[in-house]
């Protein structure tokens, strides 16, 4: 009971924009805010500014945070928005990465679902990295971009045979890569010799 | 969407294995399940507490880094406010002479030498703006919304409006406070209620968050005490009331900036948007006209509102930036929602 007047106290100075206040509720609840989202980001910057933006936004908005409860619910909220908001922006970054791995990796080798995300992706990097500049070019803007053939062909001012042609050899090559690499041992080998 | 919780608490423990990565991700960025994604998050953090190894010695430095960043945009406000003082007394001096000349002219006409003059204030479209009555009341004004009050209030406190206003009214017993409308006045004593009262509009309408609030027409056909959650409509063209039970907060939301959309229809909602995000809308749904919407979301982000809209009603979108033409006047964006 002590313990929740005082934090009471503490969040009326806040209001009040006392900047002791602040620092104090700073160290009461940074520690756990940051540890929360860095299990989920597992991204030592990310979480470190997001734990900043909490708090900015906290200090925007204290006028409204007219209790205890109110800080503490506003706080997780602001915490919980940018993690969605976190993993909206991968999923952004990295959907043709998930596309690759589901229609070539994982069709290919089952034992692949167990397999760590951040090891899949690596994966799929290298192999896109290995495949000539011009076709990983192509390949790129056809599955990241998400532009069609048409549209790639304007874009880089070559025939719509040759885009057509390239996305064939680029499929084909990673078909390949797939079966060469006797995938599930070198994910293993990711999964436990990183 | 059973299985959620388990692939959520999974990898909270750190279970990271592409199809759990993918799922969780789902998860979290799908609207539907908003809720039940917060009650499960919710849930960890109650009983999450950091261990040794998973705290930051480093984060002190971010609140001393945040701490620089606080007081550089305080420095920066205060110089923008010094400019926007000086700007505002140039106005002021040519405004408030006319007003002061007014004032004067109609006090003599009138034989009383009472006369306060009278502040005029507007909130442009597509903000809100706080204000401070001179008797310590406080408010919200929405986009496009004009309040008028005098300097002092002497007397009974009365005030005119267009638009849509919160006011949160100090009590006073001995002084009425007195919001005077066209078609009716509404008066209190120290209660919070919502007023909305756009010229262009049919609808005029009070709803009651706090207190007790009296609501009687300019000819005295009719006069009502509405308490906390009761909404009064007065439809203008026919002079018709109406009172209904409400739930008060989705009306006075957007003074924190949400807005609510309680089964409005389609014209409800583009009057909303149309103020709240200063944009022109066009409609063209025929047979949509009775498509209603609910949704809860924060003003500012409008394309996140049409997400919304677009995956309730079978409507599409197309957005047309400001322009300036040739004369230098600005046309506002202008937002089409068709029937898709």
């Amino acid at each position: 009971m002590q313990v929740e007047t005082n934090t009471d106290r503490l969040v009326q100075r806040f209001r009040e924009g006392d900047p002791i206040a602040f620092e104090k509720l700073f160290d009461q609840y940074s520690q756990k805010l940051y540890g929360f989202v860095q299990s989920y980001l597992k991204n030592i910057q990310e979480s470190e500014e997001i734990t900043q933006d909490v708090f900015y936004k906290l200090w925007i908005n204290r006028s409204y945070l007219k209790s205890d409860e109110a800080f503490k619910s506003y706080l997780f909220k602001v915490a919980l928005n940018n993690i969605r908001a976190y993993f909206n922006r991968k999923n952004t970054e990295e959907k043709h990465k998930q596309l690759v791995a589901q229609e070539f990796i994982l069709l290919a080798d089952s034992s692949a679902d167990e397999m760590e995300y951040s090891a899949v992706m690596k994966l799929v990097d290298q192999i896109i990295d290995q495949m000539p500049a011009k076709r990983r070019e192509i390949f790129l803007l056809s599955r990241k971009e998400g532009l069609d053939i048409n549209e790639i062909s304007n874009h880089l001012n070559l025939s719509e045979s040759t885009v057509k042609n390239q996305l064939t050899n680029a499929i084909a090559f990673l078909k390949d890569e797939v079966k060469k690499n006797n995938l599930s041992s070198y994910l293993f080998f990711m999964l436990f010799y990183r | 969407m059973k299985q959620e919780p388990k692939h959520i608490n999974d990898y909270f423990e750190g279970k990271r294995s592409f199809n759990n990565e993918l799922k969780v991700r789902e998860y979290f960025t799908d609207d539907d399940i908003h809720e039940q994604v917060d009650d499960v998050v919710g849930e960890q953090w109650g009983n999450y507490s950091p261990t040794e190894e998973e705290r930051n010695p480093k984060l002190k430095y971010l609140f001393y880094e945040l701490q620089y960043k606080i007081n550089a945009e305080k420095e920066q406000k205060r110089i923008k406010i010094r400019k926007m003082v000086s700007r505002f007394m140039q106005v002021a001096a040519i405004v408030v002479p006319v007003v002061l000349f007014l004032g004067y002219n109609l006090g003599w006409l009138q034989g009383t030498n009472g006369y306060a003059e009278q502040i005029e204030v507007h909130s442009p479209p597509g903000t809100r703006a706080r204000f401070i009555l001179p008797d310590g009341s406080t408010g919200w004004m929405a986009g496009g919304s004009t309040l008028k009050y005098p300097v002092r209030f002497d007397g009974d406190r009365v005030v005119e409006m267009a638009g849509e206003v919160f006011f949160d009214v100090e009590k006073d017993r001995n002084h009425p406070f007195i919001v005077k409308l066209p078609d009716y006045e509404v008066k209190v004593l120290g209660t919070q209620f919502n007023v909305l009262n756009y010229p262009t509009d049919s609808i005029s309408e009070v709803v009651v968050a706090s207190g007790r609030v009296e609501v009687a027409d300019s000819y005295g056909t009719y006069s009502k005490v509405l308490h906390p959650n009761k909404m009064l409509e007065l439809n203008k063209n026919r002079q018709q009331i109406q009172i209904s039970e409400v739930n008060a907060e989705s009306y006075t939301s957007w003074i924190e900036g949400r807005l609510e959309f309680n089964n409005d229809n389609l014209y409800e909602v583009v009057q909303k948007i149309e103020r709240f995000y200063d944009v022109d809308v066009e409609l063209n749904i025929d047979g949509l006209e009775d498509q209603l919407f609910r949704a809860k979301v924060n003003i500012g982000n409008l394309r996140e509102l049409l997400r919304y809209m677009r995956l309730t009603m079978p409507i599409k979108w197309s957005m047309e930036q400001a322009r300036k033409d040739n004369n230098g006047t600005i046309t506002k964006r202008k937002l089409t929602i068709e029937k898709k």
